[in-house]
Formats: structure tokens, sequence, C-alpha cells
């Protein structure tokens, strides 16, 4: 048998025609590479601000709708697009069970993230049309009630306001190494300026080592495992941009994040390698990291952290789970509630809405299943964590076992809103409908 | 005055550089990607590829090792963009598998061929790079041993393990070698 002359007859490349772009392109490309686009490169924890920060963020964004970016000062070139904002059409709304809704998502901007910013429900993603090197994101709120997008606007991935968000890193690449840098850009509440402030993180840029933020109790905390000073978490203020207290931390590669009011609360995730604990609580200004669960082989898969409450799924594998919850900044914790086998993995909600999650069931297990397959809202309460189905989803393909992603659900006045199904749109993640379950 | 101890033009020689070996870049990235990735992913991928090079147009050694040197190159950002993704982005690419086994599951005549495909991504990744490299990539064993920093010997253990080994499993009942397009009989490689 000629093996040589099989394994030619399956060569993915046979029958490929390669056209040589012009090598311009390629050189325009070269000095100045563009990241991922951070939005979405990184995992952002559910943001929970007080008050005077969802002010700040309301008369940024008043001033930006006054103005507009293009008429905006900058104290620092940067990659800022000019924000554009157009009305979106209505889209038919489908009713598909009780309390279930959903709509289709314009096709014309690819959103892949749905959360609660600045009091409203928003999606954003990636602006269909834009070529790698633009970095141009869409964002629109979301009304929960007719789920029209009301308005959409558009500009640069690093511009804070985008995502509703006061500040935001923004990484830097050195065309030549593997070396990155974080600056913070701000938005100036009172005239609604974008400015990039000074270095705050040097990296090394890995697949394993990129960054990590989290929004919440008004700081933005930025986590990487492979700073030039080693690993390293920088607590930033979300009102001036400033850098509030950097923290010496364990070595976690691609850790999960979630912040409330007592800081931040970091996790040794499944991606990640062994460390001597599986969840370290960080408050602010303590400069110190604090093992709360110790476990050299357990993972922790989602976090939840909102007011003075954290939860965390935590085990030796997905279909493992215990769920922990932790009070203030107290290491011991409330209560820990087996999973009942709905293996969660991305979770949302909070005390006052309860803990939701989506997921393929009956389970999944390591099957792939080319079929569309039922899914279930289960409600995990927040008091003893114990789960209950809510409702059943409309029936899709599922890509594979892993269920609801980060940045696929959240829950908003009364309802739990879902983006599926996904797709795939040159390269980017978009998906198809938006989902609203009423319990 | 670059390592070669010349001072040619950068850009005519990278100019030079990209012509002479774009398709072959182009086509080794392609068949490491994912399965139902798209020309756009392979295109982006081999363009970093290029980029570096054109970054270190100084560093790039003469020909013909400049083309070892590219593979070394796409290698290592193949490498990197399979790491780099994150769980969003493995999400992506599920999805390209999905499309990619929908489209298998289509067409009833490719099944040996799957057959192929799957013994080919049975074998140790060592032994299948090597496999790859000479049968796909048309390279002898003196410049794959050059490209994945080992000896030519190496690389013909792994070669000869890698064809045992795909022997062993495709002889096993079932395939239907002549289900398979375009296989001519006769071998046209031997070490």
């Amino acid at each position: 048998m000629d093996v040589d002359q099989l394994g030619k007859s399956v060569d993915p490349a046979r029958g490929i025609t390669v056209e040589i772009p012009d090598a311009q392109t390629i050189i325009d490309r070269a000095p100045a590479r563009q990241g991922p686009r951070w939005k979405f490169g990184s995992w952002t924890a559910p943001s929970r601000r007080p008050a005077w920060a969802w002010l700040a963020v309301v008369a940024a964004l008043a001033l930006l709708l006054v103005f507009g970016f293009r008429a905006l000062p900058s104290s620092k070139p940067h990659n800022t697009l000019p924000v554009t904002r157009t009305s979106s059409p209505s889209t038919p709304t489908s009713s598909v069970g009780a309390g279930v809704t959903s709509v289709s998502l314009p096709s014309n901007s690819w959103f892949n993230q749905i959360e609660v910013s600045d009091g409203r429900l928003l999606l954003s993603g990636d602006v269909a049309s834009a070529s790698d090197s633009s970095n141009s994101c869409v964002a629109a709120t979301l009304d929960p009630q007719t789920l029209q997008l009301d308005e959409t606007t558009r500009g640069s991935c690093n511009d804070p306001g985008i995502f509703g968000e006061t500040v935001a890193e923004v990484n830097a690449y050195s065309p030549d190494s593997n070396n990155a840098t974080i600056r913070v850009a701000r938005i100036d509440p009172l005239t609604g300026h974008v400015s990039e402030g000074p270095v705050v993180m040097s990296y090394g840029d890995y697949s394993d080592t990129k960054p990590v933020t989290a929004y919440g109790g008004g700081w933005l905390w930025i986590y990487d495992v492979e700073t030039t000073r080693g690993p390293e978490l920088l607590q930033v203020s979300s009102s001036s941009g400033r850098v509030e207290d950097t923290v010496t931390m364990p070595k976690l590669y691609r850790p999960i994040l979630a912040a409330n009011e007592d800081g931040l609360w970091i996790g040794n995730s499944v991606e990640g390698s062994e460390a001597p604990d599986v969840l370290y609580h960080v408050p602010p200004g303590s400069g110190t990291a604090t093992g709360v669960v110790a476990g050299t082989s357990l993972n922790a898969f989602w976090l939840v952290a909102s007011g003075e409450d954290i939860w965390a799924g935590i085990g030796p594998s997905f279909n493992q789970q215990t769920i922990w919850r932790f009070d203030g900044s107290d290491p011991h914790a409330v209560f820990r509630a087996p999973d009942h086998g709905y293996d969660p993995t991305t979770v949302v909600g909070d005390e006052a809405d309860g803990l939701w999650t989506v997921v393929p069931y009956p389970p999944l297990g390591t099957r792939f299943v080319s079929r569309p397959y039922p899914q279930v809202a289960v409600r995990i309460d927040p008091d003893s964590g114990k789960e209950t189905v809510e409702a059943s989803l409309p029936r899709f393909v599922l890509p594979d076992v892993e269920g609801l992603t980060t940045g696929q659900a959240a829950y908003f006045e009364g309802s739990l809103f879902v983006l599926e199904p996904p797709f795939d749109a040159r390269g980017y993640l978009g998906y198809r409908e938006l989902i609203r379950v009423t319990p | 005055v670059n390592e070669r101890g010349d001072d040619d033009n950068p850009r005519q020689r990278f100019d030079d550089l990209y012509q002479a070996n774009y398709p072959a870049i182009f086509r080794y990235v392609f068949r490491r990607l994912a399965p139902g990735s798209k020309i756009e992913d392979a295109a982006d991928i081999t363009a970093e590829v290029f980029a570096t090079a054109w970054r270190r147009i100084q560093k790039v050694p003469a020909s013909p090792d400049d083309r070892f040197w590219l593979y070394g190159v796409a290698g290592r950002t193949l490498q990197h963009h399979r790491r780099s993704h994150s769980r969003r982005e493995r999400l992506k690419l599920r999805l390209f598998s999905e499309a990619a086994l929908g489209q298998s599951v289509a067409d009833d005549s490719a099944v040996d061929a799957d057959r192929v495909r799957d013994a080919i991504a049975s074998l140790k990744a060592s032994d299948r790079e090597v496999f790859s490299l000479i049968v796909w990539d048309e390279l002898d064993n003196q410049a794959v041993a050059r490209i994945l920093g080992c000896s030519p010997n190496t690389v013909s253990v792994r070669l000869h393990r890698a064809r045992a080994r795909l022997r062993e499993q495709l002889s096993e009942p079932g395939l239907r070698e002549s289900g398979i397009s375009d296989v001519v009989p006769g071998r046209t490689k031997e070490s």
C-alpha cells in the first residue's frame, strides 16, 4: 500500500490556488501589529460600580452624545476611531415558548457580548465590515421589553465609552518582539476627553500570558502573569485612571477574575497551572493576595461577584463542581453546595436576581452532537446553591461540549438574556439571535 | 549590513523572498489549521509570517536557508495562533470544526479519505510533522531536518515509523483505496 500517495490524496491544500497579495500590504502590516481586540480577547467580569461612578459614566456619555468624539481633543494620539451612531431598524420578535422570546440580531454587526452596564443592557461586538487593523467595535443598548436596539455606537475598541466604562486598559505591542505594554485610557467625566496615561505594565505577550481584567467596586483590576516584575495585579481607580495599588501575585496562567466592593477574587482556571490555592482574594489597597480555597488539584470554573458577595464553581472537573459562597472578606464559606449534574461553565446574576446559567441538558459530557440539542436555563439560589430548571430554550446545534461562554448571557430586570446560536464570520464570533427567558 | 555580510536593498530582498516562498508557506499554514478553516485564516497567518520576515529581514539567512527559516517562523506562528485562543476564540475554532464535520458527513464518497485523514491525525505529532513535510510540502529529509532542528537520521526514523503505522492502520479491513480520488499506483518517494 502506498501510504505516501494515500496521504497526498488527502492533502488539505490540494487544489488550492494561491494568490500572492501585494507585498506592500505585508510591509504596511509589519510596523504596527494590532493585538487582539481587548474587549473580547480578555475575560472581563460583570461590573458593579457605586452610584457616583454611574453618574460619572452617564455624564461622560451625555457629553459624548452632545459633542461626538471627532470634536474631542486628545492629549496623546491613539487609535480611537470616530464614533458614529445609527438608529437600528425594527426587528421582529417571535415567541418560541412560554416566557421565551427570541429576536434576530442585525446581520451587519457581529454582537458577541451582552452585559449589564450603567444600569442598561448593553450588546457589543465587532464591526462586520472592519478589517483586522481597524480595531473597530460596536455597542448598542437593548430595550429589555421590546428587544429593540435603541442606539448603535461605533468606535475604537480601545475606547472605554463604547462599553459604558470610564477607564479601560489599552495594549500596545512591540513590532519586533513579544513585548507589550498597557496604558490606561480614561474618559474625563466633565469634558468627555479620552486620554491615555503612562505605561503601567509591561509584559510578555504570549498565549498563556495575556492580561486579564475585571471591573467592580469602583476599580479596574489588571492581572498579568508575565510582567517584567513577575506575576502582578494592578488596582486602577475607575474615576482617576491612576494605579492605586500594585500587588505581587502567585503565578496563575489564564485565571478567571471577578470584582466587587470587597476587592478582587481570582481563580485558578482549568486552563491554568498548579497553584497552592484555587481561589485568592485581594482587598482594595491591601497589597496582598490571600488564598481562600486551598487545593492544587482543584479548578475554578466560574466566579460571580456583586456587592459584598462572591459565588464560585470549584472542583476537580466541570462535572464535579461544588458551588461556594463567601460574604465580605470572611474566608469562611457561607455555604458549599454540590452541583447536580448541570456542569455550569459561565454564571451570571447577583444576590437580588439569583444566579443563572444555560446548559445543554441532559449533559453532553464529552459527546459531540451535530443535531439541535435541548438547553435549559438553570437558576442557582444565591442563598443555598440549590439549582432549579426554570425554562427550556429553543434547540440549536451546539458547537461543542462547552456550555455558556463569558459574555453570552446577562440577567436584567427579571429576565435572562442569552445570545445563541454562535456563528463564525470571517474569523469573528457572532450570534444570530437574542433570546429572552422570563421565568 | 546583514548577517550574510552584504548590504542588499532590504525591500528588494524581501520582495524576492516573498514571491519565491509565499505559495509554499501559505500551503504549509493552510494544511495545519483546524479542519474547515478558511483561506482567509491561512492568508492572515501567512501574512504574519512574512511581516515577521520583513521586520527581521536583516536576520533572514541566505537562500536556500531562507525558506527553512520561514518554515520555522510559520511553525511558531501557527503554534502561537493555536495556543493564544481564548475560550471564546476556541468556540470559533469548534464552529470551524463543526462545519468541516458537516461537510464530511454529507459526502459519502469521502468516507475512505476521512479514514486516511484520521490515520494521519493519529500519528505521534513528531512523526506526523515529518510525514506531512515530506509528502505534502514535498521537502527532502535534509530540509526537514533543518526545519525541525534534528538530524536527517532522526527524520528518516520518524518517517519510517509514520509510514509503518499508516500501513498498519490503513491495511485493516474496510478501506476502499479506489474510493479515494487521484490515487496513482506506485511510490513517489522512498527514503
